[in-house]
């Protein structure tokens, strides 16, 4: 860790991956990617399958390292082993099943995994779970077995599971996908939450459009590169685009960019439902044509 | 929880918060273990006797409920009675009563009803410790006990994790097992066919998803173990830690006296 610059993003430079060993033609699951992830943000990533966004998300803390190129994580390189710990404790990851990462049959146990693995003594460690649960709502089920929690606790207790090493991002891999609407309410909620009072960046990997268009920034992937990267409403003007890359809209954002085909003129990429009634309601309220 | 899933993941466990439970598991695992040597070495009745009343007055203390135990001891009943069958006609000594020319006698009946009590106590006994003691805390007595290993080059840690994690496994790949056969019966899987040929090629399709989904499962648990800094090594620290407090001293001494004493009572009911 000597001699690192202090650094508070995710920095890729110039990632390329690839699952087989490199030949002429091997399929790269990453292409040339350059990005800059800053504490704090509250980022989506989204793209088709395939698209490499889950291989994206392996390497923002080192569970991939890139073929060529470099990934540093608040200055620390992914590639050096001594700083392996460090990236793990920054860049929190929470993955789609939750049943495959749980570790332990109690909630509270289970929570406590990681502090354990960083050596945490037991007093503090006990205090530091119960303050996780309780900010995430949870403190309920402290006692209870995980096999009793319906699939948005479960991932709750797994995001509670990277919350209690205080990490400066979070990343979530499609953690949302395996979820009813509701419980994913819930969980975009906390994130929501987590971001804005605790400043712990977001990573939010998903394919619900509804739920990029909560981040302040998109990344789009297509077939291993950053096709865009932008603002929801920049990105979701581009909506022939997406289609081509088998991605959709939202569908407030089709909705008026139907009703633009008709003739109206609605702004475009409009993301938020409020926004598109009060635009609608101009229309109305406006001189007929 | 589904009640089939709560017997299979928690085995015989309930939580009752009665002193039993709060006991320390290495005491009890460790004398359940010296428990079943001493039974196995009473050679009278009345020692036998004995223990069996002590160890209901236990189950009374840990408030486990008889009918709990009994559904722990019925599946004993059909191997005990084939072999009382056998043993009270069989061994020779002093006839009580004969029925056409099958005697009974007295060490015959003796025999059996040691029998009996020996299956009995050695049931209620071991059952008594998986009653009283979670899973997890099973895992840290056994855990304990395993620190020999170490001057072989093993981990204790190492191992208590492994049965942790497959402990914690058990009901996950129960509900995925339930899933792929109803998505086999779905394509007509034959397994009710009065083939059993048949049926046993039918649970083929089964067991190859399983496995290759419990490596797929394995692999996605390392990632998420590993992103939350595991390392295997030994300077983890333990979220729960075993303490042995003042009630553990008393109930060891409580049960060193009724060791003690009923092993007198044996030996000496035995000789005088």
């Amino acid at each position: 860790m000597q001699g690192r610059k202090k650094q508070n993003m995710i920095e890729l430079k110039n990632v390329h991956f690839s699952y087989e060993s490199a030949t002429k033609d091997t399929k790269l699951a990453l292409n040339r990617i350059n990005l800059k992830i800053s504490c704090g943000e509250f980022v989506a990533v989204v793209g088709a399958n395939g698209s490499g966004k889950s291989t994206l998300a392996k390497h923002l803390n080192g569970l991939l390292i890139p073929t060529s190129g470099d990934v540093l994580v608040l200055g620390a390189n992914t590639k050096c082993e001594e700083d392996s710990i460090f990236i793990k404790k920054n860049v929190g990851m929470v993955f789609q099943n939750p049943d495959n990462q749980l570790v332990f049959t109690i909630v509270e146990e289970d929570v406590a995994f990681a502090l354990e693995n960083l050596g945490v003594p037991q007093q503090e460690m006990r205090e530091r779970v119960e303050k996780t649960l309780s900010q995430l709502n949870i403190l309920e089920y402290k006692n209870a077995s995980n096999a009793e929690l319906s699939g948005g606790q479960k991932q709750l207790v797994a995001i509670a599971g990277v919350l209690v090493i205080n990490p400066k991002f979070i990343v979530l891999d499609e953690s949302t996908a395996m979820l009813d609407p509701q419980s994913r309410d819930d969980v975009m909620c906390i994130l929501k939450k987590l971001n804005s009072e605790l400043g712990i960046a977001v990573v939010l990997i998903t394919h619900f459009m509804e739920e990029a268009a909560l981040a302040e920034r998109i990344i789009v992937m297509n077939e291993g590169k950053v096709e865009l990267d932008d603002s929801p409403r920049q990105v979701f003007k581009k909506l022939e685009l997406l289609e081509s890359i088998g991605l959709s809209v939202p569908q407030v954002t089709k909705f008026c960019h139907e009703l633009n085909l008709l003739g109206e003129n609605l702004p475009l990429g409009i993301v938020d439902e409020n926004e598109c009634a009060i635009e609608l309601a101009k229309i109305l309220k406006g001189p007929r044509r | 929880m589904n009640p089939i899933l709560q017997e299979v993941t928690l085995g015989n466990f309930l939580q009752t918060n009665s002193v039993v439970h709060k006991i320390d598991p290495r005491l009890k695992l460790g004398s359940v273990f010296v428990y079943t040597i001493l039974i196995c070495m009473f050679r009278g009745i009345y020692a036998l006797l004995l223990t069996f009343v002590a160890l209901l007055a236990v189950y009374k203390g840990a408030k486990i409920p008889l009918k709990a135990l009994w559904k722990n001891l019925k599946v004993i009943v059909p191997i005990i009675t084939i072999a009382a069958m056998v043993n009270i006609f069989l061994i020779p000594g002093s006839v009580v009563f004969e029925i056409w020319f099958l005697k009974v006698t007295k060490e015959g009946l003796i025999f059996t009803l040691m029998m009996f009590f020996r299956a009995s106590c050695l049931v209620s006994g071991t059952a008594l410790l998986t009653f009283t003691t979670s899973p997890g805390s099973l895992v840290d007595a056994l855990e304990y006990f395993a620190r020999p290993v170490r001057m072989f080059g093993g981990s204790p840690n190492e191992i208590a994790m492994a049965i942790s994690i497959a402990i914690r496994f058990v009901p996950t790949l129960f509900t995925e097992l339930g899933k792929i056969i109803a998505a086999q019966k779905s394509r007509v899987a034959p397994f009710d066919s009065p083939k059993l040929r048949e049926r046993l090629r039918a649970y083929l399709p089964v067991i190859v998803p399983l496995f290759h989904i419990t490596s797929k499962r394995a692999e996605d648990l390392a990632c998420a173990m590993e992103s939350r800094c595991y390392a295997g090594n030994n300077k983890r620290t333990k979220f729960r830690i075993l303490r042995f407090g003042t009630l553990d001293f008393v109930a060891l001494v409580l049960m060193l006296v009724c060791a003690v004493g009923t092993f007198w009572v044996d030996r000496w009911r035995l000789y005088s």
